[in-house]
């Protein structure tokens, strides 16, 4: 895995959205902020070819970030989960995995981000759901 | 049986929904005493054309003078004054002392009455409610050429006396005035006309026992033909069944034997069974809004984003689109038009909407995306586009229509049945407390 060094500690969603924008670009993705889903906004979505891949960062809430996952369910190829906590709960690696969903770690000290939990490919999309989703993406800017 | 169904009138552009599904589908509209001293005019004729005639309910909201100033002012845009809102002032106007003297300056009490002023304020909010509409609606060409009605023809459905919010805390303080006005309004008002007392209160009053018992002993005693109730924001759907089964018992000591009308001025399926076959009655009428009101905080709480909401049948209650899609992809109703009419819905705005293809439900749920620029930087937020606001709103008054009627008809093993089914369609998918309010209002309504 490509790790990303910056030199400033991860303070904020905003701050660790861009950390992991930089990861998943060194990846070859093409990433997207804030894309709308179903009434939600997903943080991040990355494309790679056909493949869609959803991302919710939070700091430290990853209960939050799992309700918000699950409306991407109906569009999404890969779900993740960044997270920029010092530690990672066995709560939240069992419940990640229960349902599919990856884990993007990343270090809010040294800005390093690792996948420590891969995600599962999503089989709950609703084709006319996703087919609006890819559609409307079209329309938002790369996050760079 | 019938029930009566009401709709609260929320703003001009939803008048429409007043004759939807059916020109006779709702026995009356409720419409804030503020909306109706701002927009007479307009009023007059949306009662008199555009729903032919529906009746009508004036809330005097009476009620609004008593909280604090910053729910009846505004901040004036260009001169940044803190100023009273237009419509409550004119209101306050029309009433006359004391509210027209604190209006702005501070929450109304009980000692800012007097006898006098107790008579007179009395008399103006009555009047208000019997001619302020039926006015103009009498002297529009409309009237004049086509329906030739006469002023009394349009009086409101039933006049309200004045009243106000008690919780707990506050019930002693506001009991006695609230009589002294319903007396009054006793004396005002004419033979023909009907007179409600309307309570408004907190969910605490009703489940205490002892002011429970208070409020039935000093109301039941007034000489008026019905009650208009409102429990602060009561969600029937999360409330307990003790709450629930305090409200069915609290309507059925205000009807008196059924010598009384009760209208839930906002209520859900709930207050809807236990006005009908279920719930013998508990209550004579529910109102609610297009698409929201089936609870309501009595100091308002506006704002937030709007999400396009299904309303599911079986679970009577409204959801997420998002919600609501995963659900239904998840048992497999999305597969094919017949499960989706048989488990899911069938009503016209479903059929129209679907055109025979399941994946039209995606309809229910399209919305757009919009920037805003905050300090973190670009924020995009979804909104419903408003044909999916229109059809989520056509369907649920399909589906509340539906249950008007079955509440009132079906027997008691269907209506359980009914319930039933929704619990054991749905638990699995959306866990115990997704199917909780139905097991509850079955365990409160049932003897």
């Amino acid at each position: 895995m490509k790790n990303i060094c910056k030199n400033k500690m991860i303070n904020s969603e905003n701050e660790l959205t861009e950390v992991i924008i930089d990861y998943l670009k060194s990846m070859d993705y093409n990433v997207r902020k804030e894309v709308p889903n179903m009434g939600q906004s997903a943080d991040l979505a990355a494309t790679k070819g056909r493949w869609v891949t959803l991302i919710e960062a939070k700091l430290y809430n990853w209960k939050r970030a799992m309700e918000q996952c699950q409306a991407h369910e109906s569009v999404a190829d890969y779900i993740y989960i960044g997270i920029a906590s010092v530690n990672i709960s066995d709560d939240f690696y069992s419940g990640a995995n229960k349902r599919g969903y990856g884990i993007i770690h990343c270090d809010p000290y040294t800005n390093v981000c690792r996948i420590i939990l891969k995600a599962k490919r999503n089989t709950k999309i609703w084709n006319p759901q996703r087919q609006f989703f890819t559609a409307m993406i079209k329309d938002i800017e790369y996050a760079y | 049986m019938h029930i009566d169904h009401f709709m609260t009138f929320g703003t001009f552009a939803e008048q429409r929904y007043y004759t939807y599904p059916n020109i006779d589908t709702y026995k009356g509209v409720v419409i804030n005493g503020n909306m109706a001293s701002h927009a007479p005019e307009g009023l007059s004729q949306f009662l008199l054309e555009k729903t032919k005639s529906i009746s009508y309910i004036i809330d005097p909201i009476t009620h609004a003078f008593q909280h604090d100033v910053s729910y009846v002012t505004s901040i004036d845009k260009k001169t940044k004054a803190v100023k009273v809102k237009s419509s409550i002032e004119k209101l306050a106007n029309i009433y006359g002392p004391p509210f027209s003297d604190i209006i702005g300056v501070k929450p109304i009490n009980p000692s800012d009455f007097t006898t006098q002023t107790i008579k007179d304020s009395c008399k103006k909010c009555l009047d208000f409610q019997l001619t302020h509409l039926s006015k103009i609606m009498v002297e529009s060409s409309t009237n004049k050429k086509y329906l030739d009605l006469s002023v009394t023809d349009l009086h409101p459905y039933t006049l309200i006396a004045p009243y106000f919010f008690m919780d707990e805390t506050t019930f002693d303080k506001w009991l006695e005035l609230q009589i002294l006005f319903i007396q009054e309004a006793i004396k005002l008002k004419a033979e023909k006309n009907k007179l409600f007392a309307a309570i408004v209160l907190s969910i605490g009053v009703i489940s205490d026992e002892n002011l429970r018992t208070k409020l039935i002993n000093s109301y039941s005693k007034l000489d008026v033909d019905g009650y208009l109730i409102w429990i602060d924001e009561f969600d029937e759907h999360s409330a307990s069944i003790n709450e629930l089964k305090d409200l069915v018992e609290f309507g059925r000591a205000l009807r008196n034997n059924k010598t009384k009308e009760v209208i839930n001025l906002h209520g859900s399926y709930f207050s809807i069974l236990a006005a009908g076959q279920l719930g013998d009655s508990a209550f004579t009428g529910i109102a609610h809004g297009p698409e929201y009101g089936e609870y309501r905080a009595v100091i308002p709480v506006g704002g937030g984003i709007p999400f396009a909401k299904y309303y599911i049948p079986k679970l009577h209650q409204r959801v997420k689109y998002k919600v609501a899609q995963r659900i239904f992809k998840e048992k497999g109703w999305l597969e094919n038009i017949e499960l989706f009419q048989d488990k899911i819905c069938n009503c016209d705005v479903c059929k129209k909407t679907l055109e025979n293809n399941p994946n039209n439900f995606l309809k229910f749920g399209i919305t757009t995306p919009k920037e805003f620029v905050r300090s973190t930087g670009i924020v995009r937020i979804d909104y419903p586009i408003s044909q999916t606001k229109e059809i989520c709103l056509l369907h649920y008054l399909e589906r509340k229509a539906i249950e008007y009627k079955f509440s009132a008809t079906a027997s008691i093993v269907q209506i359980n049945s009914d319930l039933d089914e929704g619990i054991k369609l749905f638990e699995e998918v959306i866990g115990e407390k997704g199917v909780s309010h139905l097991k509850k209002w079955k365990t409160a309504l049932n003897k």
